[in-house]
């Protein structure tokens, strides 16, 4: 029923005169005529606004969403307070419906919000630089690898089992295309040991990457991992879990060349997964090697200060098949999103916030344990807001349970290998649950056990 | 020269604007997160927390607000103005589509919510999903890509993944017309192929004869952008599609362009096996600034195997994930289903239109494009007389005489209170200028644009200098690249936050 179209029957009727043809389907002339206008029956008729929001609401409150089920889940992805001001700030159309800033002079405040995003991702990362984003955590990482690989053409990938197997099916999908293997090096009570990297390089090892907190949700050491892979020639790649640097040592401080994460948990909505935000920092050796947009500071001719995309010979649209990715669009109007929500929070209301997803995680963990034939699979391993159970039935039937009760449970871990397994679960909590969530969730958990018959192993 | 009206404003001082670190003040909060209870003994040793707090601003709320606002108004949209970037496609973007993406049940949908808690978001994307094959023509679809090159990138390594599974391995060659994207051939790159150019003819067609020249059973597969990016339908485009099938190779439509295309034509009926489009140009999703987008990759049946993981299946009981183990797959391009935030956009542009709607879009992006060509037809030379499709190319050579280069013109236009044409683009016009209407843009916008870029065209033979000094209005003028790229200043550096290397 909208085309958004906005011309008149005699202003069409001019513009064909002026052009010299009869109709609007003759402009069409240089199209094959067999293939023209082809049937479009199983397209349905169009719709008013009304009936499409009628229609989209519909179908939304078919989703088990977070309004309606609190969120015990997170894996990737996280439920997180965000301010009421950002998205009437993020809305705004000269950000939402603007171009990529190819023409400075016209889009300065576009500029200036990337090179602050680049700021506040280098310094939360501990890293030297930022560039302006990439599609999500996991391409992130897949293109950190693709620096490491550019560096020398070395082809081994090391990747801790502590990275979400998800993603490093992402980055087996971008770095087998150019020769690329991945290994894998285990978890030993959720820790990736240094000897175990050590004892897979070579040289060949382009790089070793860890994760901060791992997939699993446990808090590692990585001292003396950047020294043993530069000492190899090969680099440390971290991939951290932006809320997380709120509280822990960042990939800088660890020593690493690359650092990537997934900035969805910087005031993104879950939004059934996507669009997300793919954070990638470097040591500044790396700005000439990196992939996608970097904002320089510079200054005009009247000696104003000034911002520009720069550095753009590393990029597809000068360099072609030399360019160092194919990224072009990003996700500009997320990294805006995570800079207001940090903007608007602060240092010590980011920290607030993580925090309290620590202590939620800790109480969460409690009250699961106090619930008969659930126990732990590591005892003492330090984690922030993740942690795995091994609960009393197979998982993914336990999931359903839950979610049947109104609370979307830990992760089914049925599938994974280990740490995971076929009773084992993934929770998670964030600041955003409360007590009284919590301790119903127990007891849904404690009711569905009870009638399903939890098989205590 | 009319001047719109622009909030923008020149600053008489060299910082007008300053970083948030720069307006931060020591001890200053903005909005509390939820407070929560409990001991902070976490448990997890010192050497692996953080030792110094980032370096993140602190502001009141209300600053941060005014700083984000302010900010705002110096920057460009299709909201508040014309944006004529050649395949850029930079039409508008309907407000009714942000609110389905923001509604609740979608927008607080967690992406590993178990299948039967995500029938409704499984449901829209199956139904864009059948959409989009039944517009592309194609027999599979995966809505994965997180952009076009993104999409391009899937495609690569489809055939690839088609090619060994067929024991033809020797096909490792991606020809890529020089009138292309850059996206294409560092696509093919990235999917560990080897790039040939092929040289257009001076009409700017691919040159038939030269093609046949190169292919071979090393060719894996041709990239074409249809329309091209010169606005051209190739005239012999079943003669470039039956040459490349007949050696065995693939054919790829990079679907930048699709909006001269939408509901009347199909790319599939035109023979390509795989087809990418892209949300934020044909099916209106916002650009956000030069993201998010979305480029969704259509194939034919022989190619469905080999679409990234997850696939969505229709069965007797509604949408639900197929079998995410099928070897022949080449696997996740990017976590979750897809950025389904700007798919359920997308999907409520294609709902709203339906099957009236939609050819309405390709015939009126002709008639706009067709009519502004008209109208500029000796301003600067083009292409010809012939009709062009969406955008049309012109070269603004002549004036170099005059040392006015397609740069000048495009600053000229943001005097003018217009964002420019894409320029230096495509790489075979000398000086181009490619523009791009949309069918949204009225004949009055049309005919004010055409009327404003004559008389900047005019001035820059009467009055260089005042073109070489442009943009004059704008915020900024035109800042010193050279001096950004020599010792790049890539972060506010009033903080030190982010100074945590030990090596």
């Amino acid at each position: 029923m909208a085309d958004f179209i906005p011309h008149t029957p005699l202003e069409t009727k001019e513009m064909l005169e002026t052009i010299g043809v009869s109709s609007l389907e003759d402009l069409l002339a240089p199209y094959p005529k067999e293939h023209v206008l082809p049937d479009l029956s199983d397209i349905p008729s169009g719709l008013t606004e009304s009936s499409l929001m009628r229609l989209m609401k519909s179908m939304a409150a078919r989703n088990r969403a977070g309004g309606s089920v609190p969120i015990f889940r997170g894996a990737g992805a996280y439920d997180h307070f965000i301010p009421e001001a950002v998205s009437p700030l993020v809305t705004r159309g000269e950000f939402l419906t603007a171009y990529t800033p190819y023409q400075p002079e016209v889009s300065q405040g576009l500029l200036q919000v990337i090179f602050e995003y680049q700021t506040a991702m280098a310094n939360l990362f501990g890293m030297d630089i930022s560039n302006a984003s990439v599609y999500d955590g996991a391409t992130a990482l897949a293109e950190a690898c693709l620096v490491a690989h550019r560096q020398e053409g070395r082809t081994a990938i090391l990747i801790s089992e502590g990275v979400d197997p998800d993603i490093a099916r992402v980055v087996k999908t971008y770095v087998e295309g150019v020769g690329c293997t991945l290994k894998l090096i285990p978890l030993v009570s959720g820790k990736t040991r240094i000897e175990d990297v050590m004892s897979q390089m070579d040289a060949q090892t382009a790089c070793f990457v860890g994760a901060i907190p791992t997939f699993w949700g446990t808090v590692e050491d990585f001292s003396g991992f950047a020294d043993a892979l530069h000492q190899n020639g090969s680099l440390l790649i971290l991939h951290a879990n932006p809320h997380s640097l709120a509280v822990l040592r960042p990939p800088g401080s660890w020593g690493a060349d690359l650092a990537t994460g997934e900035g969805q948990p910087l005031g993104i909505p879950l939004s059934g997964g996507g669009p997300y935000l793919g954070i990638l920092t470097a040591a500044r050796a790396f700005m000439r090697k990196i992939p996608g947009r970097l904002v320089g500071k510079t200054v005009d001719r009247e000696g104003r200060a000034a911002y520009v995309l720069t550095l753009q010979a590393r990029e597809q649209h000068i360099r072609r098949e030399k360019a160092n990715s194919n990224i072009c669009s990003n996700e500009t109007l997320l990294s805006i999103q995570a800079l207001v929500t940090l903007s608007l929070l602060g240092p010590a209301g980011f920290r607030e916030a993580a925090e309290g997803s620590m202590k939620n995680a800790r109480k969460l963990r409690a009250r699961l344990l106090s619930v008969p034939g659930v126990s732990p699979v590591w005892e003492d391993t330090p984690f922030f807001h993740e942690f795995v159970l091994e609960m009393p039935m197979e998982s993914k039937k336990l999931s359903r349970l839950i979610l049947s009760e109104g609370f979307l449970s830990g992760l089914p871990l049925s599938g994974y290998s280990s740490p995971g397994g076929e009773n084992r679960m993934l929770w998670c909590a964030t600041e955003m649950r409360t007590e009284e969530e919590i301790e119903n969730l127990g007891r849904a958990l404690e009711k569905v056990l009870v009638r399903h018959g939890g098989n205590k192993s | 020269m009319t001047i719109r009206e622009n909030s923008e404003e020149r600053s008489a001082r060299p910082d007008m604007h300053p970083t948030l670190w720069e307006i931060s003040r020591s001890g200053a909060r903005g909005v509390r997160p939820p407070v929560v209870s409990g001991s902070p003994a976490f448990g997890i040793p010192d050497v692996s927390m953080r030792e110094t707090p980032p370096g993140l601003p602190e502001l009141s709320e209300l600053e941060a607000v005014r700083h984000f606002t302010n900010l705002s108004h110096l920057s460009r949209g299709v909201d508040t103005h014309f944006i004529p970037l050649g395949s850029c496609t930079m039409k508008y973007n309907p407000k009714v589509s942000d609110k389905v993406a923001s509604l609740p049940g979608f927008s607080d949908l967690h992406p590993r919510t178990d299948p039967e808690g995500m029938e409704g978001l499984l449901e829209a994307m199956g139904t864009l999903s059948d959409l989009l094959r039944s517009l592309l023509g194609m027999d599979g679809v995966t809505l994965a890509p997180a952009a076009g090159a993104h999409g391009e990138l899937t495609g690569i390594l489809i055939a690839r993944k088609y090619f060994e599974a067929r024991g033809e391995t020797s096909r490792k060659v991606i020809l890529v017309p020089d009138s292309a994207h850059g996206t294409n051939p560092a696509s093919a790159s990235m999917g560990g192929m080897v790039v040939r150019s092929i040289a257009s003819k001076p009409s700017g067609h691919i040159d038939t004869v030269a093609l046949e020249k190169v292919l071979s059973d090393e060719t894996a597969m041709v990239m074409i952008t249809a329309p091209s990016t010169l606005g051209l339908f190739e005239e012999e485009l079943s003669e470039v599609v039956r040459l490349v099938h007949k050696v065995g190779a693939l054919v790829y439509m990079d679907g930048a362009n699709m909006n001269a295309f939408l509901g009347v034509l199909k790319p599939g009926d035109l023979g390509f096996d795989i087809v990418h489009i892209n949300t934020h140009k044909t099916l209106a999703t916002p650009h956000g600034g030069g993201g998010p987008g979305s480029g969704p990759v259509g194939v034919k049946s022989h190619l469905v195997p080999f679409l990234p993981t997850p696939v969505i299946q229709k069965t007797d009981r509604g949408y639900s994930f197929a079998n995410p183990d099928d070897p022949r797959s080449i696997g996740p391009v990017r976590s979750f289903l897809g950025s389904t935030g700007v798919l359920l956009r997308a999907l409520s542009y294609v709902l709203l239109l339906g099957r009236e709607g939609l050819p309405k879009v390709a015939l009126y992006a002709l008639l706009n494009a067709n009519y502004l060509k008209k109208r500029l037809e000796g301003v600067l030379p083009g292409e010809g007389p012939g009709l062009c499709a969406h955008e049309f190319v012109l070269s603004a050579k002549p004036l170099s005489a005059y040392g006015v280069h397609a740069g000048d013109l495009a600053k000229g236009l943001l005097d003018a209170g217009y964002y420019a044409p894409t320029i230096h683009f495509p790489l075979i016009v000398p000086e181009a200028l490619m523009i791009e209407p949309t069918e949204c843009e009225s004949k009055s916008m049309l005919d004010e644009f055409a009327d404003d870029f004559s008389r900047i065209v005019e001035r820059a033979s009467s009055h260089p200098s005042e073109l070489l000094a442009a943009p004059a209005r704008t915020p900024v003028s035109r800042p010193d690249e050279v001096l950004a790229a020599r010792d790049p200043v890539l972060k506010d550096t009033t903080v030190s936050g982010g100074q945590f290397r030990k090596n």
